[in-house]
């Protein structure tokens, strides 16, 4: 009997995104039940469909065989279904009981009942927790089961827990996968959103895999044959496409030569070990990874904005000429614009230290920046009401366009590009994939970074497979495919 | 309307005070901007003009420059004293040395936060307003000190040689060259802000500091630019207030009730950031501060009800701004879907 089920659940991003397309999952009494997918499959979004944070585009949601229609978390709380966000919700500088009673605020507990029936639920759950430490002081894994016991102190019976082991370190990750099984041999039902297929193998009753917000399969682990099975199943089978730039003369001097790099994070761990690559004009090199596998603080590395802790990165001139980076960054809306500012400034945001942008070296060319605003919003069709308006008045597709737009626009002679066609609609999607293929052929070296595999192989001359900071495989177009590939960065199953 | 608002509140004050409204507005506007009025209210409003632009060109940055009071005070004293130094010099050699002393002056008193600022990021907000009053009172020692006229009996110096006066613009007015100046500095800070690769840089700093850092823009070096050209024309305003009117520093070359380097925040803000509007509001609010001592003398207003009636009409404006603000924000909505 399913304690929760949903039924042709789709969602429809505002941007046209279908993340989730007619999806129907179930989840019964008592089990763990693995929600495995690459990123982007759409695991966490029906999740969030589920837990009342976002709002189904059609379909149906039901509690104990009953229609239901959540209006806010609060509405799911009600119904008992509650989740572990991947980034916590627990306000830092408050204490543990303090955070619980936060939790509860609606149900007026007494304070000594309420440490009364924490603690017999931290017996029961084998772990213990200092109610008086400030979260702040707690590490990750002692956050994870605040929030996990403020859940059940709700009565939550359907507890989702989001990419829960990303950022928990060895012995952690253990101790949560036995959590989760406990929980559920005490008659919760777990659902385990997870792109580690190991993960999912090790401690779920049943698995249903999402590809491109579809569900590929559902299985109960006895049927599972193979680590390799599973994968096959997330990343599908996927044809390369032969046609490949391939303008690319690896016995010219390289654009960008990256030697012996090493990065740290804003926390000072080692994000990026010893990577050493190098880009040749004409050439498309990919680089792919699962989402926070350090490939951000490389690029930081390489673009300047971080500072290395060793290595080297070596921008060559070819030609004679300087070399002239052209970078899209991940967090275009974060890092990418100027939100008060218009359509036009935006455009020319990446190329304020150009003499082209100036009259007589300090005088703002108006004309010219007017100039290559409109080519900007013509190349890939950006939709603004005139070049003067603010920014932030626009859609996020149509930013993602303008910020792609503007970089492609500048004709670099090196880009880096940071998933070009996330946040795209399909049409746009293509536009700039061929945009890439048309620069490399005429001689630009592109630097692709993107999590999604399909992108990296349908484009890159090379690739390589980038897991935990470390480059662990370079390959050449062809020679690989997405099951190979999916091997290199899923298999490995722990960060 | 909202300025309307702000009369009838002022009105209800009046009214408590035990006056007529109508004669104490009748007052007020007569000081303000009848054709007699309008040179003082030139002259009030060129401090305030050339304050609210040099902050201007600090909030584009949304570096929040709240020192423009002491790097005023510091350039008046560096004027007053300049001008006793060189006293035998002619003044056309004279006088732009002073201005640019004064300047100078505010500028440097403007430094040190903005170099806090950009080498430690130590907020500029209470540094700046810190040293307001470590200006103040160190004008007030020079005042009270090495720098008294031993023929007063107040604090401030000796009056400067007419010959190193501002020089009146029109006969039978107070009217000076400073205040020319001041008008002078709208064109260029327009210039600066919407016309050259600085201001663009400055707008891009202020608007997202990580896209600045994206696009290459050296934030630490602008952060000291924008508050070095601040600070210049904060005491450039000091300058011109010695020169032009007081033709010494003493304490107090600031109204009290509404002091330049705090007025002009809200000139700043009032006025958008806009040279242009900034112009049109400190000559508005040079009316208001100028009608408003009229209205105590003639009306019989006591100061510190036309103080209010001051604020209260500032605080609206700026309230009446953000209404506009958030209605235009709905309309631009509905616009998009």
């Amino acid at each position: 009997m399913a304690v929760v089920a949903l039924k042709e659940v789709s969602k429809l991003y505002p941007d046209g995104t279908l993340a989730v397309d007619r999806v129907s999952f179930e989840l019964r009494q008592g089990e763990v039940h693995a929600l495995l997918g690459e990123n982007g499959a759409g695991k966490t979004t029906l999740m969030k469909i589920l837990c009342g944070c976002l709002k189904p585009s059609s379909g149906t949601i039901y509690v104990d065989g009953r229609p239901v229609r959540f209006k806010s978390p609060a509405d799911a709380l009600k119904a008992g279904i509650g989740m572990v966000h991947q980034h916590f919700t627990l306000i830092p500088n408050m204490t543990v009981l303090e955070n619980l009673k936060l939790g509860l605020i609606d149900l007026n507990y007494d304070e000594d009942a309420l440490i009364a029936e924490a603690e017999r639920l931290c017996q029961l759950l084998g772990f213990s927790v200092n109610f008086k430490a400030p979260i702040y002081t707690l590490s990750t894994g002692e956050k994870q089961r605040v929030e996990i016991l403020r859940l059940l102190l709700r009565r939550v019976r359907v507890l989702i827990f989001d990419e829960p082991t990303s950022s928990l370190c060895g012995p952690e990750v253990d101790r949560l996968l036995e959590l989760l099984k406990l929980l559920a041999s005490r008659g919760s039902s777990v659902v385990l959103i997870t792109h580690k297929v190991r993960e999912a193998l090790k401690v779920s009753d049943r698995i249903t895999i999402l590809r491109r917000g579809r569900v590929v399969a559902r299985l109960s682990r006895e049927s599972v044959r193979s680590e390799e099975q599973l994968i096959e199943l997330m990343v599908g089978e996927r044809l390369v496409n032969p046609n490949s730039a391939g303008q690319a003369s690896r016995n010219s001097t390289p654009l960008l030569v990256v030697r012996n790099l090493t990065v740290k994070d804003d926390h000072g761990f080692p994000k990026v070990r010893n990577v050493s690559f190098e880009v040749y004009p004409g050439e498309i090199f990919g680089i792919v990874g699962i989402e926070g596998s350090g490939q951000r603080e490389l690029v930081e590395a390489i673009t300047g904005l971080r500072t290395p802790a060793g290595g080297r990165v070596v921008f060559n001139n070819v030609d004679g000429r300087d070399v002239k980076l052209g970078y899209v960054p991940s967090d275009r809306l974060e890092l990418g614009v100027a939100p008060s500012l218009d359509v036009a400034k935006n455009a020319v945001l990446s190329s304020l230290n150009e003499p082209w942008l100036y009259k007589r070296g300090f005088l703002l060319d108006s004309s010219r920046i007017r100039g290559f605003a409109e080519k900007v919003v013509h190349l890939l069709g950006v939709k603004t009401p005139s070049l003067s308006t603010p920014v932030k008045y626009l859609s996020g597709g149509n930013i993602q366009k303008l910020v792609v737009g503007r970089e492609l626009a500048k004709t670099p002679s090196l880009l880096i590009v940071e998933q070009p066609t996330a946040g795209l609609d399909a049409k746009s999607a293509s536009l700039v994939k061929r945009l890439l293929l048309d620069l490399a052929r005429s001689g630009v070296g592109v630097l692709l970074v993107s999590p999604d595999m399909d992108e990296v192989l349908e484009l890159s001359d090379r690739i390589a497979a980038f897991r935990d900071g470390r480059i662990v495989g370079v390959f050449e177009r062809g020679d690989v495919d997405a099951k190979a590939l999916g091997k290199y960065l899923l298999s490995s199953g722990g960060a | 309307m909202t300025i309307g608002i702000a009369f009838l509140l002022g009105a209800a004050i009046i009214v408590l005070a035990g006056r007529n409204p109508a004669t104490a507005y009748y007052w007020m506007f007569r000081g303000a901007f009848f054709p007699s009025a309008l040179p003082e209210t030139l002259i009030r409003a060129a401090p305030l003009l050339l304050v609210s632009l040099g902050l201007a060109v600090a909030f584009t940055a949304k570096i929040w420059n709240i020192g423009a009071e002491g790097q005023l005070y510091i350039g008046g004293m560096l004027a007053a004293i300049t001008g006793l130094m060189l006293k035998d010099l002619p003044a056309p050699l004279a006088m732009p040395i002073i201005f640019l002393v004064a300047g100078l002056g505010g500028a440097a008193w403007a430094f040190l936060p903005a170099f806090l600022r950009a080498k430690y990021e130590i907020n500029e907000i209470i540094t700046t307003l810190m040293l307001n009053y470590v200006a103040i009172y160190l004008v007030s020692y020079l005042l009270n000190n090495p720098f008294k006229d031993p023929l007063s009996q107040f604090p401030e110096t000796q009056t400067l040689p007419e010959h190193l006066w501002a020089p009146i613009l029109v006969p039978g007015t107070r009217l000076h060259l400073g205040v020319l100046i001041a008008f002078l500095f709208v064109p260029l800070v327009f210039l600066l802000l919407r016309r050259t690769g600085f201001g663009l840089k400055l707008e891009v700093l202020g608007a997202n500091p990580k896209a600045a850092k994206y696009a290459g823009v050296p934030s630490a070096l602008l952060i000291v630019q924008a508050m070095l050209v601040s600070g210049f024309l904060a005491g450039l305003a000091g300058g011109i207030e010695v020169l032009g009117v007081q033709h010494k520093m003493r304490l107090g070359i600031s109204p009290p009730m509404s002091p330049y380097g705090f007025t002009g925040i809200a000139v700043a803000l009032l006025g958008f950031l806009n040279p242009l509007l900034i112009a049109l509001t400190s000559v508005f609010l040079g009316g208001v501060i100028n009608g408003s001592m009229t209205m105590h003398r003639m009306a019989g207003i006591p100061v510190g009800m036309a103080g209010i009636i001051q604020a209260l009409i500032i605080i609206f404006i700026l309230a009446s701004y953000f209404v506009e603000e958030s209605l235009l924000q709905r309309v631009l909505r509905g616009w998009k879907r």
